[in-house]
């Protein structure tokens, strides 16, 4: 039965509210081997243009100067220096990686910072091909994505988390699925955090945020751990100059699209801790010794296998004892505190 | 038709006049209890066919929603007490470029349930109409002497290859008794 909403008295003075504080978010870009944004100009260009955007928060963009050269430690020093410097002057931070990129970055990340009252919410744009990712960067669907990502910046969760797509998630436990429309991340119920329908919606699991919590990063030694890509033809019989590794060189991520064979391993220098990301899993292998963490959660295990590495002195990374303590803490899920 | 309601001040008023227009509701507050998402589709915008919004007093909530609509160019009311319109919102609004999906309305005690019947039945799709408008997207392979004889067809009446086929189903259906029958028992159950 209709109400009548006459009866209801809808034109009463309305006591005027102090005008709504608009969120300030952080918007850091991390370039790939083929950036859409070449430099900050472009990327801020690209941001004054998204005006939805500009509707539900004040954004800044913040262009990361990384090469797809330089080691996954470096970008993610450049990444956290960034964080440090404009911790301040934000309510919450978007971190857009490289899709090949973005679990294990952010899985590093969500290491790499001990603690935060504030959201960092990792993204990643999944289009291949220079051409289809730059109009994705204009397509309504990509442009949801960033928006909701920012509404989560400035939500009441605080804490490195993974988003693209509905749920938003611990980068741990993220895993990509691909669909037709287009990619996105989920989890198991053990790393799902919430999940945006008509606003965010948080579970038992998310922390909650503390503005007045200063961020503090884990002291990491800029210790050298190469990552390399390969395909599965390259991986079957490896060029030597792919694993050439300097002397400085203390560890190695072979990240294999498909399955990894037998033989990659046997191609690798034996004194080199390495660990192995393919479909089938993550395998570690350090003095002749391997083993497998897990078969889900690959780029998880590679996140923590440089942050092992990373926490070991220039003396204890010559020590194959000390590295064995170090690889034995590799376990899934981990525990933040044995990194 | 589904829509959306955002509405933190009538006190329920636009919902019960949705509910009056025969049209499906999902409130804020039901769609914030939920503990799943319903689907996985592009947008959460997607659940429904259009929105209203009280923007009297903008929320961070409503501002969020209102940018997907914009964005996703959803049919969207966006209602406000009269003399009190929330400015940087509606000039947010106003900046897009025409033909806009966002409409706004000022409403008193008064205009509040026309302004919605009007939005509502602009927007409306008969359940009877839509039963009739091709809207479910078929892939399918034919033989090559199939080809030949739509094509051919197709040629004779002056009309497309889809069209062709949809009469002809749409024929068959209306002459197969025995389907005919079972609709009608159907019809009946209900």
């Amino acid at each position: 039965m209709q109400k009548n909403t006459s009866t209801i008295n809808l034109d009463t003075e309305i006591v005027e509210h102090a005008p709504l504080q608009r969120p300030n978010i952080g918007f850091l870009y991390v370039p790939d081997d083929k950036p859409v944004f070449g430099n900050s100009q472009q990327l801020a260009a690209w941001m004054s243009a998204f005006s939805e955007l500009h509707m539900i928060c004040d954004a800044e963009s913040l262009f990361i100067a990384a090469s797809h050269r330089d080691t996954p430690v470096a970008v993610l020093d450049r990444i956290c220096e960034t964080l440090e410097k404009r911790y301040d002057d934000f309510d919450g931070f978007v971190v857009l990686l490289p899709r090949q990129d973005i679990l294990f970055q952010a899985s590093n990340l969500s290491l790499r910072i001990a603690q935060t009252g504030k959201p960092i919410v990792c993204t990643s744009d999944f289009a291949t091909g220079l051409q289809t990712r730059f109009r994705d960067y204009y397509s309504a669907a990509f442009k949801s994505e960033m928006m909701s990502a920012s509404h989560i910046a400035y939500e009441n969760i605080s804490g490195v988390v993974a988003m693209a797509g509905i749920d938003v998630v611990a980068p741990a436990h993220a895993r990509i699925e691909y669909t037709e429309q287009r990619p996105y991340i989920t989890s198991t119920v053990a790393g799902t955090l919430g999940f945006i329908d008509f606003g965010l919606h948080l579970g038992r699991k998310a922390v909650r945020r503390a503005n007045t919590k200063p961020l503090k990063l884990a002291r990491w030694k800029h210790v050298d751990v190469r990552r390399i890509v390969l395909d599965e033809k390259q991986a079957l019989n490896v060029p030597r100059q792919l694993l050439r590794t300097e002397r400085k060189t203390r560890g190695l991520i072979a990240q294999v699209s498909g399955v990894a064979p037998l033989s990659l391993l046997s191609a690798i220098p034996q004194t080199l801790p390495v660990c192995i990301v393919s479909a089938s899993g993550a395998q570690i292998s350090w003095n002749g010794e391997h083993r497998t963490v897990s078969s889900r959660h690959a780029s998880a295990v590679a996140a923590q296998f440089t942050a092992v590495l990373s926490t070991l002195t220039q003396k204890q990374l010559k020590n194959p004892l000390a590295i064995e303590r170090a690889m034995q803490k590799i376990v899934f899920p981990f525990v933040k505190s044995a990194v | 038709m589904n829509v959306y309601i955002f509405d933190e001040r009538t006190e329920g008023a636009i919902v019960d006049i949705c509910t009056a227009n025969r049209v499906t509701v999902l409130t804020h507050h039901d769609a914030m209890k939920r503990r799943k998402h319903p689907s996985l589709g592009l947008s959460f915008l997607d659940q429904v066919d259009a929105l209203i919004l009280d923007i009297t007093r903008p929320s961070q909530d409503v501002q969020f929603i209102l940018a997907h609509a914009l964005l996703l160019q959803k049919p969207t009311l966006c209602v406000y007490a009269k003399n009190y319109p929330p400015r940087d919102v509606i000039a947010y609004i106003k900046k897009q470029p025409a033909p806009r999906s966002i409409k706004t309305f000022s409403y008193s005690s008064q205009s509040l349930a026309e302004g919605i019947r009007r939005f509502v039945s602009q927007h409306h799709v008969d359940p009877e109409e839509r039963d009739v408008v091709p809207s479910i997207k078929y892939t399918l392979r034919m033989t090559p002497q199939t080809d030949r004889y739509i094509q051919w067809l197709s040629e004779k009446q002056h009309k497309t290859k889809a069209i062709v086929l949809r009469e002809l189903f749409a024929t068959m259906a209306l002459t197969d008794a025995d389907y005919q029958a079972e609709q009608r028992a159907r019809e009946n159950e209900v």
